[in-house]
């Protein structure tokens, strides 16, 4: 099982575990921890949007053209986001932290 | 204790149960559907899922562990016959379930037009995932396939197969195609690139009708007296609002359920939302059925604030996404045919938004492989102030400048 420690746009954390291979979004949005997933992942609508600390950026899957394009010109982004529907869970992710972007509106 | 009733698994109905639980309604949620299926997304099935690349498994709204933490009970292949208004509950022919508040989302289903040779073994329509497996367990190379319509499902299901290895044509009858959803000019920019890409598209064209060797499709005949041979003709040719429960309740309904702005009828004990609901829109003095998932995540938290007595959700643009061989399209708003055109970028490096305007004001965007502008530009778009609408063509000057100015 992976590790997650979420922290809600609140600053409530939660804690999730998931399964090797999992879709990171599909797990915060079937969680509690408030991401809608509207577009359920066709890298259209940032709803899933998170920050995930600088050191968990180089073991994360490389982000491609449409997340870069969307992260590059949304209002809250830094350079630790990344769109969790972009994300499938590894066992290197063990014991990530995210934190909830705001709505981008 | 109050006990909520919701018609309806899909996009909007299980959003109403989840609002609801979210806004702090602590009564029973039953969430019915008449599928078989858990709650699953429809859009992929026109795209990602036929190709196979997005899994069934992926298509699911919400896990069944989800929707048990939140005390939703989602009870499938349950078809409502019947809202009995007086006694507050709805029946199937075998249940009978109790209501305080009734939230109606029952969507659609594919119009099925009348043509001659319809109920041929090989003709489909797509709404639901077995209309999906059933296409494509159809799809390989050669196959031939002539789509009816034109519109957003039409070219997705265009694009997909022609993917896929099969010989496409498209019919349209307008003389352009995505003629309700996009100005003219991007649907000239889509029937580019599907014919660059093998689509044919036949324009300001209607089937006569459809021929069958042996029970099974083998070709159709338009009304220009071409013959297209086909091995599978997939109509889509728009959705049939899915009103009947309502009707016959006396609920007014006209092509769809009649709701305010609140996503409430006329029975104050029942909403209704998603693709089934025609909402009268104070803004453009309008009634509206807007068939998309946004629209009814939206009327999904309206209705549930409603029954909650929680504050709405702010109000939003309309939008829409769609994803056509390698291209993305996302628009926000509602164009007219006769608005003014901004383009900012080139359609021929098919990288650029179109923006639409009336009066000095935009009324949409268009974004097409341009996410991250499409998310400044919806908001610009939702603003409805004065912009300098001109310079909105200068890419050297970024988007996000104009939501400070």
């Amino acid at each position: 099982m992976i590790k997650i420690s979420v922290c809600r746009r609140g600053g409530e954390p939660l804690s999730l575990t998931a399964k090797e291979g999992e879709n990171f979004m599909h797990l915060l949005r079937d969680s509690e921890a408030g991401v809608e997933a509207i577009c359920g992942g066709a890298c259209s609508c940032a709803t899933c949007h998170v920050y995930v600390g600088q050191q968990w950026l180089e073991k994360l899957p490389p982000q491609c053209d449409q997340e870069r394009d969307m992260l590059g010109d949304m209002l809250f982004s830094r350079p630790d986001s990344r769109l969790a529907c972009q994300i499938h869970l590894t066992a290197d992710l063990d014991g990530i932290a995210v934190e909830v972007a705001p709505p981008e509106g | 204790m109050a006990d909520a009733v919701i018609i309806g698994a899909g996009q909007a109905g299980i959003q109403a149960a989840l609002s609801l639980r979210a806004m702090g309604f602590d009564g029973r949620v039953r969430l019915l559907g008449d599928e078989a299926a858990a709650p699953y997304q429809r859009p992929p099935l026109s795209k990602g899922f036929l190709l196979g690349k997005v899994a069934e498994s992926e298509l699911l709204l919400r896990s069944a562990h989800a929707l048990s933490g939140q005390a939703i009970e989602w009870l499938g292949q349950t078809r409502v016959r019947r809202i009995n208004r007086p006694g507050r509950s709805v029946e199937t022919d075998t249940q009978r379930f109790s209501y305080d508040a009734l939230i109606i989302a029952t969507g659609g289903r594919a119009h099925r037009p009348e043509i001659e040779g319809a109920s041929l073994q090989g003709v489909e329509t797509l709404r639901s995932i077995d209309d999906a497996l059933r296409i494509r367990s159809e799809l390989a190379p050669g196959k031939r396939l002539v789509i009816l319509g034109g519109g957003y499902i039409g070219l997705e299901v265009a694009a997909a197969s022609t993917q896929a290895g099969c010989k496409v044509v498209v019919v349209e009858g307008a003389s352009r195609v995505l003629c309700r959803v996009a100005p003219p000019a991007l649907s000239q920019f889509f029937e580019k690139e599907h014919r660059a890409r093998g689509v044919e598209i036949e324009l300001s064209s209607t089937i006569s009708r459809i021929v069958g060797t042996d029970g099974k499709v083998s070709a159709v005949e338009l009304e220009s007296d071409r013959v297209l041979p086909a091995d599978i003709v997939l109509l889509a040719t728009g959705l049939i609002a899915n009103d009947e429960l309502a009707v016959t309740a006396g609920l007014p309904c006209n092509r769809g359920i009649l709701v305010n702005e609140w996503a409430a009828t006329e029975d104050p004990r029942i909403f209704a939302i998603g693709d089934v609901a025609v909402q009268y829109h104070a803004q453009t003095q309008a009634w509206v059925r807007m068939e998309s998932v946004a629209n009814a995540v939206w009327q999904g938290k309206m209705a549930a604030s409603c029954v909650t007595s929680s504050p709405p959700p702010l109000p939003e643009l309309p939008w829409f996404w769609s994803d056509q061989f390698d291209i993305k399209l996302q628009i926000a708003g509602l164009s007219h045919p006769e608005d003014e055109i901004i383009l900012r970028g080139d359609p021929g490096d098919a990288k650029f938004c179109m923006f639409t305007a009336r009066n000095g004001v935009l009324t949409s965007v268009s974004a097409v492989n341009s996410p991250g502008e499409f998310l400044v530009a919806k908001r610009l778009v939702a603003a409805r102030r004065d912009l300098p609408l001109a310079a909105l063509r200068d890419r050297s000057v970024a988007l996000k400048q104009y939501l400070l100015d």
